[in-house]
């Protein structure tokens, strides 16, 4: 098991750790450095003061070694940070430029790609349509019950999955979706050293959302939905949900995501001064198609999550957004988000657009890499290093968030899930690593758990309501 | 006078001493037998404190089950936490022996 961490201030945090034992073990020095001598010592107590004499010289030896570990610590975490940053901007850079001949390559021949489509489609469409037909039914039967067809199907199969959770493969599409502002300036013939300019000046969360946005823009309307125009809505659901104790640790948080037919789960809390507290669930995506059926948690919500920063919201932020304002939650109020997946980016943008008073978001799994998280919000992204979701966010570049990577054993996950598409995104990936961070005693993680149990100690469970979010 | 100065004294002159001090216990009166119990009382609670002290320092050390915050350089980082903690760490047993010694000294 692997816990990887990634937060710049993290070297500094260790060294406090390492300065708050150096300070002990000196305390314990001086205070045996003071103890006076009894007038008349025993055989015994000569015995006893000589052990606190070796003690004594022990304590000091230690502070001094923990106060030059302390400096270590500290240039630990600087040449980390430098080395981390050094790495991205080359491999970003790499990928910058393979993306934009990527894009200059469609533009220059995008007659050619064009008609070389057309020629596949008009020769691949009839085939794939006289397929289909009833009367090659016997035919697609003993082609699909053929060794070697079986074979090849269950190789993918594997293959497919295996790759998707290769954690190299996963920093590759993270390069690539970094790379969307340069793909779509090479389709738009922007020269060379513009983009470069650009990239250096422009902020580049909001050029990657925009790039994105124009790009999945492009892609709905040549499928021929234009998804990114509506919005969802969440709707309240008949009846409220059982008040339930505040969540407290990660693994509490994890579970207490709506599950059945509800979407968001809002709890409010009275604390002990009588101000109000809330804590807010948000889970994943529920139907992967553009539009859902009967669900606004679909591809199409991801899609217009990924198109925003925060400075204005669509798609499920917009819902969430909205599910918190009517269950009563006002800009003052103390906030708590957990989500998981699409609820996790929803969550992360709703912290970004600054509305309400969010003091902790914890995600789980969510595509979060672009969203810049004001700094007085604390960020927790837990992210499984074999789930390729957190990667279609890009890359985590502005140092607002704590990023947590967890390598799930294969074992952490049942019979039911292993057989998914993407096993290490779903429930049991991640309830085994909400419960490994709860336990792995790392002090930035406690922290950052105190931090969202200490508000509800002596805090008082009002009431729940729980959210759907459709598409209207 | 300190622990560390007693240390030093107890090595050079602690035969000697000890003769002289049983000798001087032996003549001890009342109250000045009730004095050294004082004395002692303070030093068990000196001596418990500091291992207190010694053991939150030990504890305090990060050196296990924290994230890798520094990619490969972790585990050495984790490896210089862990020998500095196995050198302090000694210090608590020292403590747990000289108040067992102390309190020994004031039982009845």
């Amino acid at each position: 098991m692997t816990l990887t961490g990634f937060d710049p201030e993290a070297g500094n945090r260790l060294a406090a750790s390492v300065r708050e034992a150096g300070v002990l073990a000196e305390r314990a020095a001086n205070r045996l450095a003071q103890a006076s001598w009894p007038s008349a010592p025993s055989a015994g107590v000569m015995a006893a003061l000589s052990q606190l004499g070796d003690a004594e010289q022990r304590l000091r030896q230690g502070a001094s070694e923990l106060d030059a570990f302390e400096r270590s610590t500290v240039l630990a975490g600087y040449r980390y940070r430098m080395a981390e940053w050094a790495g991205r901007t080359a491999a970003e850079a790499v990928a910058g430029a393979l993306g934009y001949t990527v894009g200059a390559v469609t533009r220059t021949y995008a007659v050619e790609l064009l008609g070389a489509a057309a020629v596949v489609a008009a020769m691949a469409l009839p085939a794939l349509v006289l397929a289909q037909h009833p009367a090659f039914a016997p035919l697609r039967s003993q082609i699909a019950a053929h060794p070697l067809a079986r074979a090849v199907g269950d190789f993918l199969a594997d293959r497919g999955r295996e790759i998707a959770s290769d954690p190299a493969f996963i920093a590759a599409v993270e390069l690539a979706i970094e790379s969307a502002d340069e793909v779509l300036a090479g389709i738009l013939g922007v020269p060379v050293a513009r983009v470069a300019v650009r990239s250096a000046t422009v902020d580049d969360a909001t050029l990657q959302r925009d790039s994105i946005a124009l790009l999945a823009g492009i892609a709905s309307r040549v499928a021929g939905r234009s998804v990114l125009g509506s919005t969802p809505t969440a709707v309240q659901v008949e009846g409220e949900t059982r008040a339930a104790p505040p969540a407290t640790t990660l693994a509490e948080g994890f579970r207490a995501l709506p599950s059945g037919d509800d979407d968001i789960v809002i709890q409010q809390y009275e604390l002990a001064d009588g101000s109000a507290h809330w804590q807010v669930f948000m889970r994943g995506t529920r139907d992967f198609s553009l539009e859902g059926d009967g669900t606004a948690m679909d591809l199409g919500s991801n899609l217009q999550n990924a198109t925003v920063t925060g400075a204005d919201l669509s798609g499920s932020a917009a819902a969430l957004s909205d599910a918190m304002v009517a269950a009563g939650i006002q800009p003052g109020d103390s906030v708590d988000l957990v989500g998981h997946s699409q609820g996790g980016s929803a969550a992360a943008l709703v912290a970004a657009s600054g509305r309400f008073s969010v003091q902790n978001v914890v995600t789980f799994g969510g595509a979060t890499g672009n969203i810049v998280v004001p700094r007085d919000v604390t960020h927790l992204a837990v992210e499984n290093r074999q789930d390729i979701v957190p990667a279609l966010g890009g890359t985590h570049g502005d140092g607002s968030s704590v990023i947590v990577q967890v390598d799930v054993p294969a074992s952490a996950i049942g019979d039911e899930q292993s057989g998914q598409p993407a096993p290490f995104h779903l429930s049991d990936a991640y309830s085994y690593s909400a419960t490994t961070l709860d336990a792995s005693g790392d002090p930035t993680v406690d922290a950052i758990v105190a931090g969202m149990a200490a508000p509800t100690v002596g805090a008082t469970a009002v009431g729940a309501t729980t959210w759907r979010v459709q598409r209207v | 006078m300190t622990v560390a100065a007693s240390k030093r004294l107890a090595g050079w002159v602690a035969p000697g001493m000890l003769v002289g001090m049983t000798a001087t216990s032996v003549a001890l009166s009342p109250a000045s037998a009730a004095a050294a119990q004082q004395q002692l009382t303070a030093l068990l609670t000196d001596a418990r404190l500091a291992r207190r002290s010694a053991e939150d320092a030990v504890a305090a050390i990060p050196c296990d089950g924290e994230l890798d915050w520094f990619g490969a350089a972790s585990d050495a980082w984790r490896g210089e936490g862990r020998a500095i903690r196995a050198r302090i760490e000694p210090a608590v047993f020292d403590l747990d022996a000289a108040v067992r010694l102390i309190a020994a000294e004031l039982a009845p």
